[in-house]
């Protein structure tokens, strides 16, 4: 009977793994696509694809957590989450390179208008200031991803494409490049696409090398944020009350997007008591504090913080772990 | 030409004398305006707006000020979770994840360091609001608090110290 359910379960697995992949291409028609696309040889391609491999320990990294189905997931809370980036370490290794990098902060600062605290938080979360910059071969990486594993195949065969004509634009060895697992890359770990439309050289050596030089990987992460609509000295996200539990709950309904007024919200029940005009657009986030859920509501930049990382709680980590470190930073060396 | 120039002198003095206390000029001061508007030329009538009131504009943000030798050993309190977003009396919103307090009269945005007696942590946070509560001497946020390590022993004593 058990194994009845199980074959049952896994079958069930299996098609809705199905339900929601994207559809499978085959090696040769990408290497068709690409040589009608961009003219790479196309031997030249399919010999890089077949040196890359199969890594099964990539697919379970990507793998989302199993649903149980009929229970509502409410996924892992934000404290837990924050008590992973917002550590001493974090804190104390950023005042540090901040110091080490002042010159080219304030360069970046100057020229992007994104402040000198988010550049270094972001650097922070994403590779802890570039010590971990991962280990995979990116073509090892997006080839996994494009063709061993569907669930995403059609935005990692897009990626794939940008790192073949990376390597060809840059004139590196596309079996040699290192990143994450997910095929992301260098300091400020850019995809391959962003890497093409936001990474900028920064010292003015005619090479934008964001593996290892900080300053070109510190000014790709401001031209990032700049190029995704930063604001010059407006605020992030503020805390605000609500009006009843209800109204928190429509309040949540709403999409994560900075597409609604602030008086909109107002109207829905946020108790919003900044002196922001009305006009202004934002969104509500909730999270889940060690006290209770609380309340805040985000402004753009908060928003242009999640293009870089989709995700409510990388960008609430990103936003406190600058504010921490500009807090030290300023009573050290202020 | 004399004339002129006195009368000139005249209207700029009735013109500071107007927008001193705009809201009532005196009695005397009316037809003594309106005389010397009449004779004078209809360029100087221009400048006349200028007694307008202006618009009202809210200061961007209160000075920071630095207080000394002020130092004080008592308890401390926190805020609780539904302050978060509240109105503090300086006008700045109360975060839970700021570093700010309460205190009964020291001045708003100056900084002090707060330490906790037991086990030698210390923060520095910045008055934001004013505290009521005669049995507190300091009124911290959730996130200064826990660095103290307040919330699991919120009866420790405190030291609060200006630098």
């Amino acid at each position: 009977m058990s194994k009845i359910n199980k074959y049952i379960f896994l079958g069930l697995l299996v098609f809705s793994i199905n339900a929601n992949a994207d559809k499978f291409v085959s090696i040769g028609d990408f290497a068709d696509q690409m040589v009608v696309k961009h003219g790479f040889e196309k031997s030249q391609i399919i010999s890089w694809i077949s040196q890359a491999k199969r890594k099964q320990n990539i697919i379970r990294l990507m793998t989302p957590p199993r649903r149980t189905p009929g229970k509502k997931r409410r996924g892992r809370p934000w404290y837990k989450y924050q008590g992973k980036f917002i550590t001493r370490n974090h804190i104390d290794n950023g005042v540090r390179y901040w110091r080490r990098n002042r010159h080219i902060l304030k360069r970046a600062e100057k020229k992007y208008g994104v402040p000198a605290e988010i550049i270094i938080a972001i650097i922070g979360v994403e590779t802890r200031y570039g010590r971990n910059k991962g280990g995979f071969r990116i073509i090892d990486a997006l080839k996994t991803l494009s063709f061993d594993y569907l669930r995403r195949a059609d935005f990692f065969r897009q990626e794939l494409e940008h790192f073949f004509l990376l390597a060809r634009e840059e004139g590196s060895n596309p079996l040699r490049l290192k990143g994450s697992y997910a095929g992301a890359f260098g300091i400020g770990q850019f995809m391959p696409s962003s890497y093409r439309n936001y990474a900028v050289d920064f010292n003015g050596d005619g090479r934008r090398d964001i593996w290892n030089n900080h300053a070109d990987a510190i000014g790709s992460v401001a031209n990032y944020f700049k190029e995704y609509g930063w604001q010059k000295g407006e605020p992030v996200m503020k805390a605000t009350q609500v009006r009843s539990s209800n109204a928190a709950e429509t309040l949540l309904g709403l999409k994560f997007e900075p597409r609604y007024t602030l008086a909109q919200l107002k109207r829905m029940g946020a108790r919003y008591n900044g002196n922001e005009s009305d006009d202004t657009k934002v969104m509500f986030v909730d999270l889940r504090t060690r006290m209770g859920t609380a309340y805040w509501i985000g402004f753009k930049n908060y928003y242009v913080i999640t293009r870089y990382n989709h995700s409510k709680h990388y960008a609430m980590a990103v936003y406190q772990l600058s504010q921490e470190i500009a807090r030290i930073y300023e009573e050290r060396y202020n | 030409m004399k004339k002129d120039i006195i009368s000139l002198v005249l209207i700029a003095v009735s013109i500071t004398a107007c927008s001193s206390n705009e809201i009532k000029p005196t009695v005397k001061a009316k037809p003594v305006v309106k005389k010397i508007v009449k004779k004078a030329t209809p360029k100087v009538v221009v400048k006349k707006p200028t007694i307008k009131q202006q618009p009202f504009v809210v200061r961007n943000k209160p000075k920071k000020r630095v207080v000394r030798n002020y130092m004080a050993q008592g308890s401390a309190s926190r805020y609780r979770l539904i302050h978060n977003g509240m109105k503090t009396a300086s006008g700045e919103i109360y975060d839970l994840y700021g570093m700010t307090a309460a205190h009964a009269s020291l001045p708003f945005l100056s900084k002090v360091r707060v330490k906790n007696l037991r086990n030698g942590r210390s923060v520095v946070v910045t008055i934001t609001d004013r505290l009521y509560d005669n049995s507190k001497l300091i009124k911290l946020s959730y996130w200064a608090a826990r660095k103290l390590d307040l919330i699991k022993h919120p009866s420790r004593r405190v030291l609060v110290k200006t630098f």
